[in-house]
């Protein structure tokens, strides 16, 4: 038995992330992206915009295929995206999902 | 030196479970029971590599053996087998099957050694599965390849925090008073791991204090002394001690407070707006295991290769989980961690890609 890397079953949610603010933690609008290099393009991007969206590496220390990961946790149920949670890929994405 | 792989040969009842670790940082996760403590002491205990002196396993476990791989081609094999001394067949049969160098690291050896508990009393089943409570001796197998560099002589490769455990520093050397009332009514699990933490701490600032006194009376120009390895060593170790300061005191912004020295010259926190220092049995469970967990990492960076930690985030703030790995993973950028964690609020901040789900071992 293999166990590898994989996003954990926490419930990761907007409820999650709007249970922060009880705690006066507010995480805003957190948006997972694939690796710290896509966080200085997406924080630069949102900031065009006039977005204030925090743009959130999967995995600090590199290696992880953030891509694949992300992937099968939304596909898996192990994160919903929402409001306040949001995933980008590709450009094409992430204009419908802050659309909505 | 990172630990790149573990694998573990009969743990319940599993043939093979095999732990990769990819990144410096590791989370182990899963539902309540699914072994991430029991994962964490077999680490610990593989890594353990005291030379005569053999210490309790903290796993509980027994009849398993894991074989920890580090990046650098480095091995280490430990198996944990029960000792009975009234047995002392076993013993010699155990004995006699590591000087032919016959393997423990496999799951029909393992299986095989097994019946010989069970043979020689029959009605007596000693198995992880029926342990009882009963106090399990140990049997210690271990097995480092030539690669394996032996800097840690006498030192575990790994520094183990479970909150819930005792603690495995060796408090019985301190100086700590056991006999104030504090201890008989007021004590929590936090206390003794705590107190340890303020000796060892003014220990080594006043040892470092006295570097600094002999530097200025060896009667050099301040320039000679810059130059000096002692006087750099000096200020490596003070810059890191004050970055470590400076970091908690971050954490304690909210509350007014930060991090000072009471009449002991130890470790406590005051109010920011206040001369006097709060007594550091009035600090909170959290407060204490806040500075613990910053200070371990401080102390003992240089003597482990590993921090396992299990479940750090007990009695913290979501605040103050949201940045603590990754403080903690900075004071100490050479060294690995892996920590078994409920919290979403630990990971949240850069860590999402670096668990594993050990629900399903």
């Amino acid at each position: 038995m293999n166990i590898t890397e994989s996003i954990p079953d926490f419930g990761f949610s907007t409820e999650l992330n709007e249970a922060h603010e009880a705690f006066e933690q507010s995480l805003g609008i957190i948006t997972y992206v694939e690796g710290y290099e896509d966080v200085r393009f997406w924080t630069k991007e949102f900031k065009k915009l006039n977005l204030e969206i925090t743009a959130q590496e999967i995995s600090a220390t590199g290696s992880a295929n953030g891509k694949g990961t992300i992937l099968s946790a939304i596909k898996e149920g192990r994160i919903a995206l929402g409001k306040k949670l949001l995933f980008v890929l590709i450009v094409i994405t992430i204009t419908c999902l802050i659309k909505t | 030196m990172h630990l790149s792989q573990i694998e573990i040969i009969n743990l319940w009842d599993k043939e093979k479970i095999t732990l990769s670790f990819k990144n410096r940082v590791t989370f182990l996760t899963g539902i309540n029971g699914s072994g991430k403590s029991t994962l964490l002491n077999i680490i610990y205990d593989t890594l353990d590599i005291h030379g005569k002196k053999v210490l309790p396993a903290t796993s509980k476990n027994r009849f398993w053996s894991a074989e920890a791989q580090f990046e650098n081609n480095a091995t280490i094999q430990t198996a944990i087998l029960p000792e009975i001394s009234e047995q002392k067949s076993i013993t010699e049969e155990i004995s006699r099957l590591h000087q032919q160098k016959i393997s423990f690291h496999n799951f029909e050896s393992l299986k095989e050694i097994e019946k010989f508990y069970q043979k020689d009393e029959e009605n007596k089943e000693i198995h992880h599965i029926n342990y009882s409570g009963d106090i399990k001796g140990q049997l210690k197998i271990q097995t480092l390849n030539p690669q394996f560099e032996r800097k840690h002589s006498n030192n575990p490769l790994a520094f183990l925090f479970q909150e819930d455990r005792e603690t495995l520093h060796n408090i019985e050397k301190s100086n700590i008073d056991f006999s104030l009332n504090y201890w008989q009514l007021y004590r929590n699990s936090i206390d003794n791991r705590f107190a340890y933490l303020r000796n060892i701490i003014q220990i080594l600032e006043s040892q470092n204090n006295t570097i600094a006194k002999d530097l200025m009376l060896e009667n050099q120009d301040m320039e000679s002394i810059k130059e000096s390895d002692k006087y750099k060593d000096w200020q490596n170790k003070a810059t890191a001690f004050n970055h470590a300061i400076t970091r908690l005191n971050t954490y304690f912004l909210n509350s007014g407070k930060e991090i000072s020295r009471d009449h002991e010259n130890k470790l406590t926190l005051k109010f920011i707006d206040k001369e006097e220092e709060i007594s550091w049995h009035l600090l909170s469970r959290g407060e204490k295991t806040l500075i613990y967990l910053f200070f371990v990492v401080f102390l003992y960076k240089d003597k482990v290769e590993v921090f396992l930690f299990d479940e750090p985030e007990i009695s913290l703030h979501v605040k103050w989980q949201h940045n603590l790995i990754k403080d903690l993973s900075e004071l100490a950028p050479d060294n690995q961690f892996i920590i078994a964690t409920h919290s979403p609020s630990l990971v949240q901040n850069g860590w999402l890609g670096n668990c594993l789900d050990v629900s399903n071992a």
